[in-house]
């Protein structure tokens, strides 16, 4: 069943067209990569898919019901069944908001408005924290957390929400190698083992799990290419879309692309 | 005698309800990352009160100050409400720009009274003393239903204050921020008597910054910040009343005075729990 689809979707912000027009259909299951250089509209794609930015022309459909101009029952509904991940939250440090705190946030569209938490609420925070390894972190400020324990948080609140449709953006960039990997591992978990929709975006190949089933390659905002992994991680293909030499290996399932040209041949001009 | 005392005794309740609710609506104004919503709100409020004044004079409405005042707050939260809106644009140039208009506004309003004009300089100033007990009504009005609004919606809230990009995602963001706003406009409009529209914006900053030192949660920094607002304007007025000095200028300092107070214990809490720490993993 489509949890989430894009009929010839296309965004514009200032009168440029940043993304589009595309059509995307996001079945119950799915796992989609999304894939392209930096500026090449990923993050636009799942701000349309949240229900946070309009597209211009085309139809977003979400649960078979089209959002419309922010129609309240679709923000609601946007509200309890999708997970929005965001790759870079500006939040103030000096706020004393503790990792369990920013855990329960994942509850507040789910509870209702202005109403207390309830015994489902606490139990769906507990089983997040204790899942994801952080029921011992719970009372630490989350300002003192590094920046993978942050993500890991926010992948708690995901997780506490409840929600079918996650939309990643970015989860492990700006890592070590070492919480990059332990990232990958909790998104892929998430879909395993939680049984999770994903849409999971990252301009770095290595990023996606050996289950991602579903890719789609954007190359200044439109689509280049949209298939099954191995079909669309090839040389060829990835070299159009960034524009360099790439080489592709495939490990454990996992693909990984790598250029040692890329650099040189931009710096020289060419 | 007796008068005397229950007439001071308005006076210290106005205060400290002025004080307390400003310092709560003040780690919204500091958590939104919109300092400049303070001064600028008060400037509306200001720019509203002296235009009641301006009508009263010219046409005969006879409109209460504070409904005046209610009246620009609210038009100035409506107008940043709608700025807000136009993502493109960042909050604080909306706010700046925002206050350009009242400032210009207000004093446009003062330059248009023919009378007397001291009711209008009171109002940039402020002076509990001139408080009556229907202000004082509205006050403790306004500060049940922030109370209440704190209360019912402090899940939304605490969101809010930890990202508006993640609250948008979570919660009725819009509704929430536009409540808000309106309940920033009314602590300010009942604070105008208390610290007058210049030096407000120091007694909703202040406190919260101050609370922010020292608060290790979000509930204990409410209770600190509304605790620094209600002793800052106590401590102010006092300190004025006893040496005769104005008490919107005494307020203000008082909470500048707080305010490093509570920098200096956050700090030596800081430094208190590394040593704790050091020894521990020696």
């Amino acid at each position: 069943m489509p949890i989430a689809r894009l009929e010839n979707a296309l965004v514009q912000l200032g009168g440029k067209t940043v993304l589009g027009p595309l059509s995307l259909t996001v079945e119950t299951g799915d796992f989609w990569g999304i894939v392209g250089p930096n500026g090449s509209g990923k993050t636009t794609l799942l701000r349309v898919l949240a229900g946070l930015q309009a597209a211009a022309r085309g139809r977003v459909v979400f649960l078979e019901r089209a959002v419309e101009n922010g129609a309240d029952y679709t923000r609601a509904l946007l509200r309890r069944s999708v997970g929005f991940l965001f790759q870079h939250h500006e939040f103030l440090p000096d706020l004393p908001f503790t990792v369990e705190d920013v855990v329960y946030f994942g509850r507040a569209g789910v509870c209702g408005l202005g109403r207390r938490y309830g015994a489902a609420d606490h139990e769906a925070v507990r089983e997040a924290l204790e899942s994801l390894g952080l029921a011992a972190l719970r009372k630490r400020l989350y300002r003192e957390l590094s920046g993978g324990e942050r993500q890991k948080t926010q992948l708690a609140r995901l997780v506490a929400q409840g929600a079918d449709l996650l939309l990643l953006d970015e989860p492990a960039a700006g890592l070590d190698l070492d919480w990059q990997e332990r990232l990958t591992h909790l998104v892929e978990d998430l879909y395993l083992r939680r049984g999770k929709t994903l849409v999971v975006v990252t301009h770095d190949v290595d990023h996606l799990p050996a289950s991602c089933n579903r890719v789609l390659l954007l190359k200044q905002g439109k689509p280049l290419a949209a298939g099954a992994p191995a079909e669309v991680f090839r040389p060829d293909i990835l070299s159009e879309l960034y524009g360099c030499p790439m080489e592709v290996a495939q490990r454990n399932g996992r693909f990984h692309a790598f250029s040692l040209e890329c650099g040189r041949r931009k710096r020289d001009g060419a | 005698m007796m008068t005397f005392f229950s007439v001071f005794g308005i006076i210290l309740l106005a205060v400290l309800l002025g004080g307390g609710t400003a310092g709560l609506t003040g780690v919204f104004v500091m958590g939104l990352r919109m300092p400049f919503l303070a001064v600028c709100s008060a400037h509306a409020a200001m720019a509203g009160a002296v235009y009641g004044v301006v009508l009263h004079e010219r046409f005969g409405v006879a409109l209460p100050a504070d409904a005046a005042g209610f009246a620009g707050a609210l038009l100035g939260a409506a107008l940043l409400a709608y700025l807000l809106r136009r993502r493109s644009l960042d909050p604080n140039m909306a706010l700046g720009a925002l206050f350009s208009l009242m400032l210009g506004l207000t004093f446009l309003g003062i330059g248009l009274i023919r009378g007397p004009k001291s009711a209008a300089w009171g109002l940039l100033w402020g002076s509990p003393l001139f408080v009556t007990p229907g202000q004082t009504a509205v006050m403790a009005a306004v500060g049940v239903f922030l109370g209440v609004f704190l209360y019912v919606f402090h899940k939304e809230l605490k969101v809010l204050l930890f990202s508006r990009e993640m609250a948008a995602v979570l919660v009725p963001q819009g509704w929430i921020l536009a409540a808000l706003l309106i309940l920033i406009a009314g602590v300010i409009t009942i604070n105008l008597e208390i610290a007058g529209g210049l030096l407000l914006f120091s007694l909703l900053t202040n406190p919260a910054l101050a609370a922010l030192r020292v608060a290790r949660s979000y509930r204990a920094t409410l209770a600190w910040s509304g605790l620094f607002g209600a002793a800052s304007a106590l401590g102010g007025f006092l300190l004025a009343y006893a040496l005769d000095l104005p008490a919107g200028a005494c307020i203000v300092l008082f909470s500048c005075a707080v305010l490093w107070g509570a920098a200096v214990w956050g700090k030596k809490r800081v430094l208190r729990t590394e040593k704790k720490g050091l020894s521990a993993e020696c």
